[in-house]
């Protein structure tokens, strides 16, 4: 890269070649105001508050939009510059209703959430000096999870470009010419009923009061919350994320990888955006007994901690069970598994065990993201990954949009990925595996072919993949099964899932950890299998609660610390967003007490998790 | 058949030449959109029938527009042997009249207009013949003494459909000189010698664009013609693919080897259909010629051209837009830098000329860019074509050297306003133009001068106006149109001129303040300053021209008020 020598504001600025005049000045330390300007999207030139003088031309130029070269001089607050700008957002401001007093982001300007407002307080924006002509646009609420409204669109354009350069969903467009151009969904369709995934992006990177969420919206500003910066643990992507917490509530999640230069520019996916403030299930509170009658009763923590070491002495090792989700962070699952050794328990597994033994036989090169991005024939096996792994979902839509590879889609039921592929095929769930025969030939001889397995319905199911699998290990070809919940990479690694459960028709007592899933996961013949007791630790209320003696109120993800194993192999050490209630403790937190009670000694997981 | 030499041209030549000034009567119908909108496809069909009545060997054909869009429909004769005589405000009934006339090889004389005893269509000279020495000449007719045609050289003369008429008329000879006898780099600097300037209206030097493009290092380049005219009142384009298809192709067939392309793209808007059929036909025939496609003039020089129609959006007539357009995606406007020349369609190094641009190369590589150089004046090279119309008597498409003053478009060939009003203002450039008072109507008609009195050169909309017209009204009508028009991209343009329109029709409804002239100067120079493309840097001119020089019809509305 080239040394660009450039003078701003007189003051000498070294910048690289084929930076913008925005982006050297931002470099150097000087503040030029922007609206349409997102980092990380490609520039569009429209608002026009980026403007600065540049000496030899005779028309404002945006900053944004303009490259610097050799020797350039650019003035960045003149007072024709300052006057511009002004005008530039009196337009902005009378175009539709910006009555800021009754928008859901306005707010003084040191915490407003609308960057509009907060140009307009730096502008010094005091009236309007233009007639304003309230013209009614409609306002689409039909979206699950935003409501878009046109009456406060500057038309600024960020939405469609996040949503057809990042998302590459390209849901959104402008519709309509001059000023009456507007966002539309598809060819004009309501939001709900268009091709949109509701991942939100556009409502992140929305500069006014357009788009906001149905979850967060009135519940305050975010310079009113606490701001934590994580990642989303739920589907094992670990994209990162932006957390506004107020009075220990979620009040909105963005992602946070867009300024860091991640690969997924920063999206998330309606689990990850929405999921934890879609949360409808109710949260287990209090430690609950079974009472000689047989109804449960509410306890005190410690007769729920007395009953379950009663139940864990009164059986013998070999008659212990323990079911665990492994959608919990690495600490806890290697307790478990520290505390389970220690007890002298064979039968350990997690709700996924199944998957690993199934994929473990096979010898297929692994795919990467990357592997996705380079492809020239996605094949795309199972359930659907919009709503699973919505962000692998994107890879896939950039490769086929950005690089014109094919993506042929085998799979029970419809999905939102259907579009962007050039064939269907769909098959009767279970029978995916039967169709391998038909596209061998075609994926030999792609140049690189990846095919993706996605679903904890098709993992699960060896007759399924198998033929797949053993394609992909003769043929080489480079295969990524998406594992169904965020550390189960980790569980895996961690040996928990390992043990066949040959002997569960013996177990007595089972220990049940569901953490923040529920048992739909586990098969619900389970404690038709014959236990007699059944200890049951998680965050949320579940249908297996009702064969329990004990139920311990667990740590939601969203409270609990711990460290997990990313998908691309990454290990990442979760902050939690929310405080937990007292009697709530994570699997590590209660099983330490119930290993103290037992006198099983020091169970040390320092090694396993760094063994990661 | 496949044309491979020189020699195949001048068979083909000698061959079509018997259809132009053969030894038969030769009756050709203007059929261009403003002939048939008068009736020219009846009159057309009365011909056909009174020849087949008559059963004698006369050659109807069709030819494209002359220019004369007052006389419509023009039809021209020819007698063998005698001056081809051109016949104005010719009706179906006239038909049979005419037909018995030229049977005895005569023709009705109140229907002449003039007589042509040679035309030159500057590869090529035809020669007519005397007669009819009664009938004034075609260089003494007021309409066209003071025109020159290089551009239309060939309308209203030739069949459009038929390519072996252009070829008569010495078509596809430039382009056999370029490829045959010239490097790209010597076509570029024939084209830069010529001084010839873009004919869409900014006048950027055509030479020096097409050199960019062709330095630009890629893989693959494009040309595009910018053949998506929008202006109100402005169809020069619409004319010159309709009577000279071949022109504009051997124009781009050249300019894609001077560049460097394989592929060229005619964007014409889809409200031109007869264009586009007649560029269908065209493209077909030069393919089928060998003039178009693989190994042209069997050299290893292959291009190809395509058209891709506009879906009438008048900000596609930018460039980027344009690209935009045929990209697929919507007709928006993109930043620049980059430029076309260095990333264009599909990201390539793309070079767009107007029609009218690419219809001027034909002549200049085979004249020489010194020939062409002396038409006109120093910076201002080649002609013109300018659509007179409004309030002008000979209502018209004419072609003027640059440098031609104003007063004499306007009187000496428009011959002023009708039922003897006086000329206001003549409005030039489209909506991006300015109207300029017919008290500066001295000045000559060149990028420069334009620009100096606040209009722009444009692509050749001429608007005459005369004293009854408003011109606060005038320029509420243009706005009316950019607003309309505006893509929506950027705020100056999109909510700018919104509200240049409404303090407009609000001072027009009689209720304007002394403070809305202030900020309508404001609001203009804002947009001009700032918008993005140039739609917007250009839409406040007609308000800031009518403010400069009629301020006084603004103030008189706005005292009514006070």
């Amino acid at each position: 890269m080239r040394e660009v020598k450039l003078k701003i504001d007189g003051k000498e600025v070294i910048a690289t070649e084929g930076m913008t005049i925005l982006e050297a000045a931002r470099k150097a330390g000087f503040e030029i105001p922007t609206l349409c300007y997102h980092d990380g999207l490609s520039a569009h030139g429209g608002c026009r508050l980026c403007v600065v003088e540049v000496k030899g031309s005779p028309r404002l130029l945006t900053s944004c939009t303009t490259p610097v070269t050799n020797g350039m001089e650019v003035s960045i607050n003149t007072d024709r510059v300052k006057e511009a700008r002004k005008f530039v957002m009196n337009l902005i401001m009378t175009e539709r209703n910006h009555f800021c007093m009754f928008c859901e982001k306005s707010g003084r300007y040191e915490e407003t959430d609308c960057e509009l407002q907060k140009r307009a307080y730096e502008v010094q924006i005091e009236h309007f000096p233009f007639p304003v002509y309230v013209n009614k646009y409609p306002i689409d609420t039909t979206s699950p999870v935003m409501v878009m409204d046109h009456n406060r669109c500057i038309l600024c354009g960020r939405c469609v470009r996040v949503c057809s350069e990042v998302v590459a969903n390209s849901t959104l467009d402008f519709s309509f010419r001059g000023s009456k151009a507007l966002i539309a969904s598809d060819t004009g369709l309501n939001r709900g009923e268009s091709s949109c995934i509701s991942c939100g992006a556009c409502m992140q990177v929305c500069p006014a009061g357009a788009l906001f969420s149905k979850f967060g919206g009135y519940k305050g500003k975010k310079s009113l919350c606490e701001k934590i910066e994580t990642f989303c643990p739920i589907c094992g992507v670990g994209c990162e994320t932006t957390n506004y917490v107020r009075y220990n509530n979620i009040v909105e999640i963005e992602g946070s990888g867009l300024a860091k230069g991640n690969l997924d520019g920063g999206q998330l996916c309606e689990k990850g955006r929405y999921g934890p403030l879609m949360e409808t299930r109710n949260r287990i509170s209090l430690p609950l007994l079974r009472d000689s009658r047989g109804r449960f009763v509410e306890s005190s923590y410690q007769e729920a901690i007395n009953k379950s070491i009663q139940l864990l002495k009164a059986y013998s090792p070999d008659k212990i069970v323990f079911r665990v989700s492994s959608f919990l962070p690495a600490e806890d699952l290697a307790y478990i598994k520290g505390f389970a050794l220690k007890l002298g328990v064979k039968d350990i597994d997690t709700f996924d065990g199944e998957i690993y033994r199934n994929l473990i036989s096979f010898d297929y090169p692994k795919a990467n993201y990357e592997d996705i991005l380079n492809s020239d024939l996605i094949i795309l096996v199972g359930g659907d990954i919009v709503k699973e792994h919505g962000v692998v979902g994107s890879y896939i839509r950039r490769a086929v949009r950005n690089k014109g590879a094919e993506l042929i889609i085998i799979s029970p039921a419809e999905s939102k990925m259907d579009r962007f592929s050039k064939e269907v095929r769909r098959v009767a769930e279970g029978s995916e595996g039967s169709v391998v025969k038909e596209y061998e030939e075609k994926i030999r001889k792609a140049s690189n072919p990846v095919i993706i397995l996605e679903g904890a319905y098709l993992l699960k199911n060896r007759e399924a993949i198998e033929s797949w699998l053993k394609f992909a290990e003769a043929s080489k070809v480079k295969t990524l099964p998406l594992p169904p919940t965020g550390n189960s990479l980790a569980a895996w690694k961690l040996g928990i899932s390992s043990k066949s459960n040959e002997n569960t028709e013996s177990g007595k007592l089972l220990f049940l950890i569901l953490g923040d899933i529920d048992s739909s996961y586990s098969p619900a013949s389970l404690a038709e299998l014959g236990f007699e007791a059944i200890i049951l630790h998680g965050a949320y209320i579940d249908p297996m609660m009702k064969l329990a003696d004990v139920v311990l109120p667990g740590k939601s993800w969203l409270e609990n610390e711990g460290t997990y194993k990313l998908i691309s192999g990454e290990v990442k050490k979760f902050t939690p967003i929310l405080r937990a209630e007292k009697d709530a403790k994570s699997p590590r937190e209660l099983l330490s007490e119930l290993a103290d009670a037992l006198r099983l000694g020091k169970i040390d997981i320092d090694s396993l998790i760094t063994s990661l | 058949m496949r044309v491979r030499s020189l020699d195949d041209l001048k068979a083909i030549a000698q061959r079509a030449l018997e259809k132009l000034c053969g030894r038969r009567i030769r009756i050709a119908v203007g059929l261009a959109t403003c002939g048939i909108a008068t009736g020219a496809e009846e009159v057309y069909s009365a011909f056909l029938k009174g020849i087949e009545s008559l059963k004698r060997d006369i050659l109807l054909t069709k030819v494209g527009c002359i220019g004369y869009c007052r006389e419509e429909p023009i039809v021209n004769v020819v007698i063998p042997g005698k001056a081809l005589l051109l016949l104005s405000r010719v009706r179906p009934e006239d038909a049979s009249e005419i037909l018995k006339n030229l049977i005895d090889g005569d023709v009705p004389r109140e229907k002449i207009v003039c007589r042509v005893k040679e035309w030159d269509h500057l590869l090529e000279k035809i020669h007519y013949g005397d007669g009819f020495t009664d009938v004034s000449l075609y260089e003494d007719t007021p309409f066209f003494k003071h025109q020159r045609k290089i551009v239309l050289r060939n309308a209203g003369i030739i069949n459009p459909e038929d390519i072996e008429e252009y070829i008569a008329v010495g078509g596809y000879r430039s382009l056999y000189k370029a490829l045959t006898e010239m490097t790209p780099e010597m076509v570029i600097e024939e084209v830069k010698r010529s001084g010839l300037r873009g004919r869409g209206g900014a006048g950027f030097p055509t030479g020096l664009k097409w050199e960019i493009t062709a330095k630009s290092e890629s893989d693959e380049r494009y040309i595009i013609c910018n053949a998506d005219e929008g202006d109100p009142g402005a169809y020069m384009n619409r004319n010159e693919m309709e009577s000279d298809p071949h022109s504009l192709i051997e124009g781009m067939i050249i300019g894609g080897y001077a560049i460097g392309a394989k592929e060229g793209i005619i964007y014409v808007r889809a409200e031109y259909p007869l264009a586009i059929s007649r560029l269908q036909i065209a493209i077909e025939q030069s393919r089928r010629y060998g003039l178009l496609g693989e190994n042209i003039f069997g050299t290893d020089f292959s291009f190809d051209i395509r058209i891709v129609k506009g879906a009438g959006a008048f900000v596609c007539g930018e460039e980027t837009a344009m690209i935009a357009s045929i990209e697929g995606e919507t007709g928006r406007p993109r930043p620049r830098p980059p430029f076309p020349a260095e990333k264009g369609l599909w990201g390539k190094p793309t070079n767009i000329n107007n029609v009218e641009t690419w219809c001027n190369i034909p002549v200049i590589v085979y004249k020489g860019g010194e020939w062409f150089s002396k038409i006109g004046t120093k910076n201002n090279t080649g002609t013109k074509v300018f659509s007179l119309v409004g309030e002008v008597q000979r209502v018209g498409l004419v072609e003027v050297p640059l440098g031609t003053s104003l007063k004499r478009i306007v009187y000496d060939i428009g011959n002023g306003c009708p039922d003897g009003l006086k000329v206001k203002a003549v409005q030039i450039g489209g909506p991006s133009g300015g109207c300029i008072p017919e008290g500066l109507l001295d000045i000559p008609v060149d990028y420069e001068s334009l620009k100096e009195v606040g209009s722009i050169m444009g692509s050749g909309g001429m608007v005459v106006m005369s004293e009854r017209t408003s011109m606060v009204e005038t320029a509420a009508f243009f706005v009316s149109f950019t607003s309309e028009e505006s893509c929506g991209k950027c705020a100056p343009c999109r909510e700018g001129l919104k509200q240049m329109l409404n303090i407009l029709n609000k001072i027009l409804m009689g209720k304007g303040s002394p403070s809305d002239l202030e900020l309508l100067k404001e609001l203009s120079e804002t947009i001009k300053t700032t918008s993005l493309c140039g739609l917007g840097q250009t839409a406040p001119n007609p308000v800031l021209t009518t403010i400069k020089y009629f301020k006084e019809e603004y103030e008189e509305l706005i005292k009514r008020y006070d």
